[in-house]
C-alpha cells in the first residue's frame, strides 16, 4: 500500500500543471457551495441577533421593512418620521420603556443617531475611552466610526448639511466627540451617537444666536420697534455649542411635535407586548412591528435565493465532476504505454489499479482540503465584509 | 523559661492584632457595601430637596447640584454635573417647566420623575407672553408656564407623595420607613396650608404688589389679589420704578410689597414715604441661608398675616 501511494503522489509530482488544475477545479466545485451556504447561514444570523433582542419598534405606517433596516441597522430611513409625542403616548401608557431614534443624519458616510442614554445600556454598549453625552452638541462614537473619520475623545465632528440643494434644510453642527464605544461587532460600531434634541439642533428646530435685543449692531437688525426687534440673516446662529453659548439655545414651537424616525419599545412583559401590539393595530398613523418576524421574512427571501444558487453551484459542480472523470479517462487512456511496462516489469493488474485509483482519491481529497480551508478562511474575512453592506 | 513566655505573649499579641484588623476590615467592607446599596438621588430645587430629606432620610444619598444658586431655576449645568447626574438612581424634578436646562442636557428619561405631573391640569400662566417669528413662519406667541408650584402647599404636598412613591420604587425594601417619614412631613404641610388659608380668608383682601411674577399658585391657593412687577430686592428703584408703583398705588390702594428677598433699605424708605409697606415671601426655591423649608414657609405665613392685617 505504500509503495502503491508512493508511486501516485510521484506521478501527480511529475505532472504538477496537471495536477494544479484538477486541485483548483475541484476544490472550487467543493467550495462554492459551502461557502455560500456559510455566507448565507452566518448573514442570517447576524441580522436575526439584532432583531431578536429588538422587542417591538413604532414608526410611522409604511413599509415594516424600511422602518425595520432603518432602526436596527442604521439604513437611511425611507420613512416619514413621527412627532415626539408619539413617543410619550406610548410612555405615559405605562407598558413599556421606549428609546426614541432619530436617523436623519450623517457625518460623511456615518448615521447619526439620536437618541438617549437608555439607548447604552439596553444594546449592553461599553466606553473605550470617555463618558456619554451629557450636554447639548456632544456625541459618542462607534468603534470603526472613530476610525473612520479619525477622531478621539475631545476632537469634534461636523454633520454633513440634508443636500447641496438643501442648505437651509439642516445646520453642519460641530459636536464634541466625548466618548468611544468599545467594538461589538454590529451596527452600532458605524454610528454617532448624540442626545436626541441635538439632532433637532441640526434640523434647526433649536439654534442659538446671539442676543439681538441688546446692544446688537444696526447692521444686524432690520427693524426695530418698542414690542420688539427683526433680525437681518446676517445674525448667525451657533455652528457649534459651548459651555458659552448654550443657555442662548432655544427650541422653537411644541417639542412633542419634533421628528423623531421610530422607537424602540421594551415592554415589560408578554402581557404587555400583546397589549401594545393590539393598541397600535388599530391605529391610522403609526404601526408597531416585532423586527424578528420582519427579519425572518428578509431571511426567508435571503435562504429561498440562497438554495437557487446552490443549485446552480451544484449544477456547475457536477458538470465539473463529470469533466475531471472524463480528464482522468482520456488520461488512463494516454497511459497505456507507461501501465503496460508496469505490468512488464511484475505489477500486478491489482496494483496498477490501486495506484491510478489513488491517484484520483489524492485528487479529490486534497482539493476537499482546500476547499475547507477557502471557507474557514472566508469564515473569518469574508463575514467581517459580509456585515459592512448589512 | 522566661524566653518561651516571651514567645508565646508576641505570638499571642500578633494572632490579636490579626483578629483586630480583620474586625476593622469587615467593619469598613460593611459600611462600603451599606454607601453602596444607598441609592443616589439628585433633587433640582431645594423644596425637592427639603421634601426628599426628610423621606429618604439616611437611606438616600441625597444631592442638590444648585445648593449654591438663589434661584435654581436658572441653573446651567455643566457637562461634568450631568455626567454625574447620569449616574444616579434617580432624578426629582419640579416640572412645570421650572427647569429651563433639561432641553439642553442628556440624561436617562427612566431616572426622571416629574414631581408635579399628577396636577399637570392645574398648571398657571406665568403671565409672560413670548412673541417672536422666524422666516416666513410669521409671528406667533407662547404664553409661559408658571413654575414654582410648591407655594400652594397642596401642590407641594402632591409633590411629596410623587417623591414617596418615587423613592419607594427605587427602594421597596424602605417602604415602611418612608410612608412613616411621609405621613410626618404632610401632616405638617397640611397644617401649615391650613394656616395660610385661615389667615388669607380672615384678613382684609389688600391689592398686593409682588416684586416679581412667582408667586402665581401662592395667589391662586390662598385667594390672594395683586400686581407682578419685574423689580429685583438688590436693586436701587429708579424714576421709572417709583413711577410704576405710583400708578399701582393710585390704581389700587397697593398697601404692601411682597419681595422675593430682603430688600435694600433705601429702597424700604422710598416705599415707605409712598405708603408702602415692604415685607418678604420667600420662594424658597433655593438653599435658605438659616432654617428649612417649613420654617421659611412659617415666616412667609407671618408676613402674610402681616399684609393682611392678622394678629398671630
Amino acid at each position: 500500500m505504500k509503495h502503491v501511494l508512493f508511486l501516485a503522489w510521484q506521478y501527480l509530482k511529475y505532472h504538477r500543471v496537471k495536477t494544479v488544475f484538477l486541485l483548483f477545479a475541484i476544490s472550487l466545485t467543493f467550495f462554492i457551495p459551502m461557502a455560500l451556504n456559510q455566507l448565507s447561514q452566518k448573514g442570517s444570523e447576524k441580522l436575526r441577533a439584532r432583531a431578536v433582542s429588538t422587542p417591538l419598534l413604532l414608526g410611522n405606517k409604511g413599509s415594516a421593512t424600511e422602518l425595520c433596516l432603518g432602526s436596527l441597522y442604521f439604513r437611511e430611513p425611507n420613512i416619514e418620521p413621527i412627532p415626539y409625542s408619539s413617543l410619550e403616548d406610548l410612555r405615559q401608557q405605562g407598558l413599556a420603556r421606549a428609546i426614541p431614534l432619530q436617523l436623519e443624519y450623517r457625518v460623511k458616510q456615518q448615521p447619526i443617531v439620536g437618541t438617549t442614554q437608555d439607548y447604552f445600556s439596553f444594546r449592553k454598549l461599553s466606553f473605550e475611552q470617555g463618558r456619554p453625552m451629557a450636554i447639548l452638541g456632544e456625541c459618542v462614537l462607534g468603534a470603526k466610526a472613530a476610525q473612520a473619520l479619525n477622531a478621539e475623545v475631545g476632537s469634534s465632528v461636523i454633520s454633513t448639511p440634508a443636500g447641496a440643494f438643501d442648505v437651509a434644510g439642516s445646520f453642519p453642527l460641530k459636536m464634541k466627540v466625548v466618548g468611544i464605544l468599545n467594538p461589538n461587532q454590529t451596527p452600532d460600531d458605524t454610528a454617532v451617537f448624540t442626545d436626541v434634541k441635538t439632532t433637532w439642533v441640526i434640523s434647526g428646530k433649536a439654534h442659538g444666536h446671539q442676543d439681538i435685543g441688546v446692544g446688537t449692531a444696526d447692521s444686524l437688525l432690520l427693524s426695530k420697534s418698542e414690542s420688539g426687534v427683526v433680525a437681518s440673516p446676517a445674525v448667525l446662529s451657533y455652528t457649534e455649542i459651548t459651555p458659552e453659548n448654550i443657555g442662548s439655545f432655544h427650541f422653537h414651537g411644541n417639542p412633542e411635535n419634533y421628528p423623531i424616525t421610530s422607537v424602540i419599545v421594551l415592554p415589560g412583559d408578554k402581557k404587555s407586548e400583546l397589549m401594545l401590539r393590539g393598541r397600535y393595530q388599530q391605529d391610522q398613523g403609526l404601526q408597531m412591528v416585532v423586527p424578528e418576524a420582519i427579519v425572518d421574512e428578509l431571511v426567508d427571501t435571503v435562504v429561498s435565493v440562497r438554495d437557487l444558487l446552490l443549485l446552480a453551484a451544484i449544477s456547475i459542480g457536477l458538470a465539473t465532476l463529470l469533466i475531471t472523470a472524463m480528464v482522468f479517462l482520456l488520461s488512463i487512456q494516454l497511459r497505456k504505454a507507461e501501465i503496460a511496462t508496469m505490468k512488464q516489469i511484475g505489477a500486478a493488474p491489482g496494483a496498477v489499479r490501486g495506484i491510478l485509483i489513488t491517484e484520483i482519491l489524492l485528487v479529490i481529497g486534497i482539493g476537499f482540503l482546500l476547499a475547507l480551508m477557502l471557507v474557514w478562511t472566508i469564515d473569518r474575512l469574508g463575514i467581517p465584509l459580509l456585515e459592512n453592506y448589512l | 523559661m522566661m524566653r518561651r513566655s516571651l514567645l508565646v505573649a508576641i505570638l499571642s499579641n500578633l494572632v490579636l492584632m490579626g483578629c483586630r484588623n480583620a474586625d476593622k476590615q469587615d467593619t469598613s467592607e460593611a459600611l462600603t457595601q451599606e454607601k453602596a446599596s444607598v441609592p443616589v438621588v439628585y433633587v433640582s430645587n431645594y423644596p425637592l430637596y427639603y421634601f426628599a430629606s426628610r423621606i429618604g432620610g439616611e437611606n438616600i444619598d441625597l444631592h442638590f447640584p444648585s445648593a449654591g444658586l438663589a434661584d435654581p431655576s436658572g441653573w446651567n449645568p455643566p457637562a461634568d454635573s450631568v455626567a454625574a447626574m447620569q449616574q444616579a438612581d434617580l432624578i426629582l424634578l419640579n416640572g412645570a417647566t421650572y427647569e429651563g436646562w433639561l432641553m439642553n442636557v442628556s440624561l436617562p428619561d427612566s431616572l426622571l420623575v416629574d414631581t408635579s405631573l399628577a396636577y399637570a391640569l392645574q398648571l398657571l400662566p406665568s403671565g409672560e407672553v413670548f412673541t417672536h417669528s422666524h422666516g416666513e413662519e410669521g409671528e406667533h406667541s407662547h404664553e409661559g408656564v408658571a413654575s414654582h408650584t410648591w407655594m400652594d402647599l397642596s401642590l407641594a404636598a402632591a409633590q411629596v407623595r410623587a417623591i414617596r412613591g418615587a423613592l419607594i420604587r427605587i427602594q421597596p425594601a424602605m417602604t415602611d420607613t418612608f410612608e412613616v417619614n411621609y405621613q410626618e412631613l404632610a401632616a405638617e404641610l397640611q397644617e401649615l396650608h391650613n394656616a395660610f388659608k385661615t389667615t388669607a380668608s380672615s384678613g382684609t383682601s389688600n391689592h398686593l404688589a409682588f416684586s416679581h411674577p412667582v408667586y402665581q399658585y401662592f395667589q391662586q391657593a390662598y385667594g390672594l389679589k395683586g400686581s407682578s412687577l419685574h423689580w429685583e430686592p438688590d436693586t436701587p428703584l429708579d424714576h421709572d420704578m417709583l413711577h410704576e408703583i405710583g400708578h399701582l398705588k393710585n390704581d389700587h390702594d397697593i398697601q404692601f410689597m411682597v419681595w422675593e428677598g430682603a430688600p435694600l433699605p433705601e429702597s424700604v424708605q422710598q416705599l415707605k414715604d409712598q405708603g408702602i409697606k415692604s415685607i418678604v415671601v420667600s420662594p424658597m426655591g433655593g438653599m435658605p441661608e438659616s432654617g428649612d423649608f417649613l420654617e421659611g414657609m412659617q415666616w412667609n405665613l407671618e408676613a402674610l398675616r402681616q399684609a393682611v392685617g392678622v394678629q398671630p
